[in-house]
């Protein structure tokens, strides 16, 4: 049979622009491949483009003298909007300054998250139960910091600047990157810049913008290309998302957004290969999504939450 | 306040407007071109710019053509010649989507990456029109409008456009 979509130039914008006739659009669904258009069509009505700076932009423009050509760079002030959306929630981080030994550390709770400068300007976002620290004399002449937990870096072009956490170490000089260093995995994802990634096994690998590694008892499990077409990682957005993840990491990073304990029945906390996610700002959305994806409900009693299957 | 004032693109409250009215468009224009998230930013500020540098010379009604126009330069300008990347992301009402089993959601999301490759490999002009359109909304005669072809020439486009991602797509 002659389809008419490969015989009319226009018969699918038409068609798109709901102008096609009766007739034409009757045999047009009764052909095989309608469905496969439609599904293309319907997919691309879920997709937006990345999110980008539209206020920061308009206000570098505004701002610009009449008289200057040069265009402003981009600044920090592109972090801002996700700065503030979690802002409400930088409640004060627990401060310690141990005067013996001079250490500073930084270490954050459950459901809390903050920023730290560092005496050389760098900028540290500390994800919620995470935990830096440095020494204060010495810091300006070497950068080298611990962390446990995860964190999001923008450092300062200088010396070398190293994060050491048990699993490994991530060595830079001027970039921005995450990393997730919990029990024994090790994830680093490189934003901008370069940065060299080291484990005791494993050595120095070298992440340009946009590649990760993630590493699983000191041997690399994985390299992925991060973000979706941000520049910041989910959790600086508020949100965390997974891909292929084992779902008892899923609860775990629930429990630490959210201040809360998850009682998962047994033969579910084995469950591998989750995919999906869930926004920070609201613990009953968050508990609707992930709950129903495993066909499960919930039940909360204070900050106990019980999955219960269906 | 007099009537011509809401031809003066100097009024700040009326480049606000434009801003408002444009700006998002116009990003998106230069990322399906580009698929570079910061280098759309920095056209979209460069080219807002010059209309506010030359603001007294270009009414309201020319602003927008002002606009595509600088920024269709600046990316000719600029343009490396690389494979483009281009990054999507789910839209609000996606999310309530999200509430589906992991196996549905796994072939979702299989098929959404085919979707996506089969986009960023299609000729450039095509992928413009179509994507101007179907993510933007904007009316073929207003695509045509800004990338100066007829609007036959849009419909062709994005009618080969969308022949082609379902060939592709058919193929998996």
């Amino acid at each position: 049979m002659k389809k008419i979509f490969n015989s009319d130039e226009t018969f699918l914008a038409r068609w798109l622009n709901n102008e096609l006739s009766d007739e034409e659009l009757a045999t047009f669904k009764a052909s095989e491949e309608y469905a496969e258009f439609e599904r293309v069509v319907s997919s691309l009505d879920e997709v937006d483009t990345p999110v980008w700076n539209e206020e920061g932009v308009l206000k570098n423009v505004l701002s610009e003298s009449k008289n200057q050509s040069v265009p402003k760079r981009r600044t920090l002030i592109r972090f801002i909007p996700a700065v503030a959306a979690v802002g409400i929630l930088l409640i004060g981080a627990l401060f310690v300054l141990n005067v013996f030994n001079d250490s500073v550390v930084y270490q954050t709770q459950s459901a809390e998250r903050t920023e730290v400068k560092l005496p050389d300007g760098s900028i540290v976002y500390l994800n919620a139960d995470s935990r830096i620290e440095y020494k204060k004399g010495s810091f300006n002449s070497k950068r080298d910091l611990q962390l446990t937990g995860e964190a999001f870096f923008e450092v300062e072009e200088g010396k070398p600047f190293s994060v050491t956490t048990s699993e490994g170490v991530v060595k830079v000089l001027g970039t921005s990157f995450n990393v997730f260093a919990r029990a024994n995995k090790f994830n680093v994802e490189c934003y901008s810049g370069k940065v060299g990634v080291s484990t005791s096994e494993q050595r120095t690998e070298e992440l340009t913008a946009g590649m990760s590694v993630a590493i699983e008892n000191k041997q690399v499990k994985r390299r992925y290309v991060v973000g979706s077409g941000t520049e910041l990682p989910y959790w600086r957005q508020g949100k965390s998302r997974f891909s292929n993840a084992a779902f008892s990491d899923v609860v775990s990073e629930l429990e630490r957004q959210f201040n809360i304990v998850i009682d998962v029945p047994q033969d579910l906390a084995q469950l591998e290969g989750y995919n999906g996610g869930f926004d920070h700002d609201d613990l009953t959305e968050a508990l609707t999504i992930v709950s129903t994806s495993i066909n499960c409900s919930y039940n909360i009693d204070g900050d106990v939450v019980q999955l219960i299957k269906n | 306040m007099t009537m011509a004032n809401l031809e003066d693109t100097c009024q700040q409250s009326n480049f606000r407007a434009l801003y408002e009215r444009d700006a998002k468009a116009l990003y998106n224009y230069i990322y399906y071109k580009s698929g570079d998230t910061g280098f759309s930013e920095d056209t979209v500020q460069e080219a807002f710019m010059r209309l506010w540098k030359n603001c007294a010379k270009v009414p309201i009604s020319k602003a927008k053509s002002y606009l595509f126009t600088t920024a269709t330069n600046l990316f000719l300008d600029k343009a490396k010649r690389k494979k483009i990347q281009l990054k999507f992301q789910e839209s609000k009402v996606v999310r309530e989507k999200t509430i589906q089993d992991p196996e549905y959601l796994m072939q979702e999301k299989e098929y959404k990456e085919k979707l996506y490759s089969v986009i960023n490999s299609l000729p450039e002009a095509q992928r413009t029109a179509f994507l101007m359109n179907r993510i933007d909304k904007l009316k073929y005669r207003e695509i045509a409008d800004i990338l100066g072809i007829s609007q036959k020439a849009v419909e062709k486009r994005i009618h080969a456009a969308l022949l082609v991602i379902r060939k592709e797509i058919g193929n998996i």
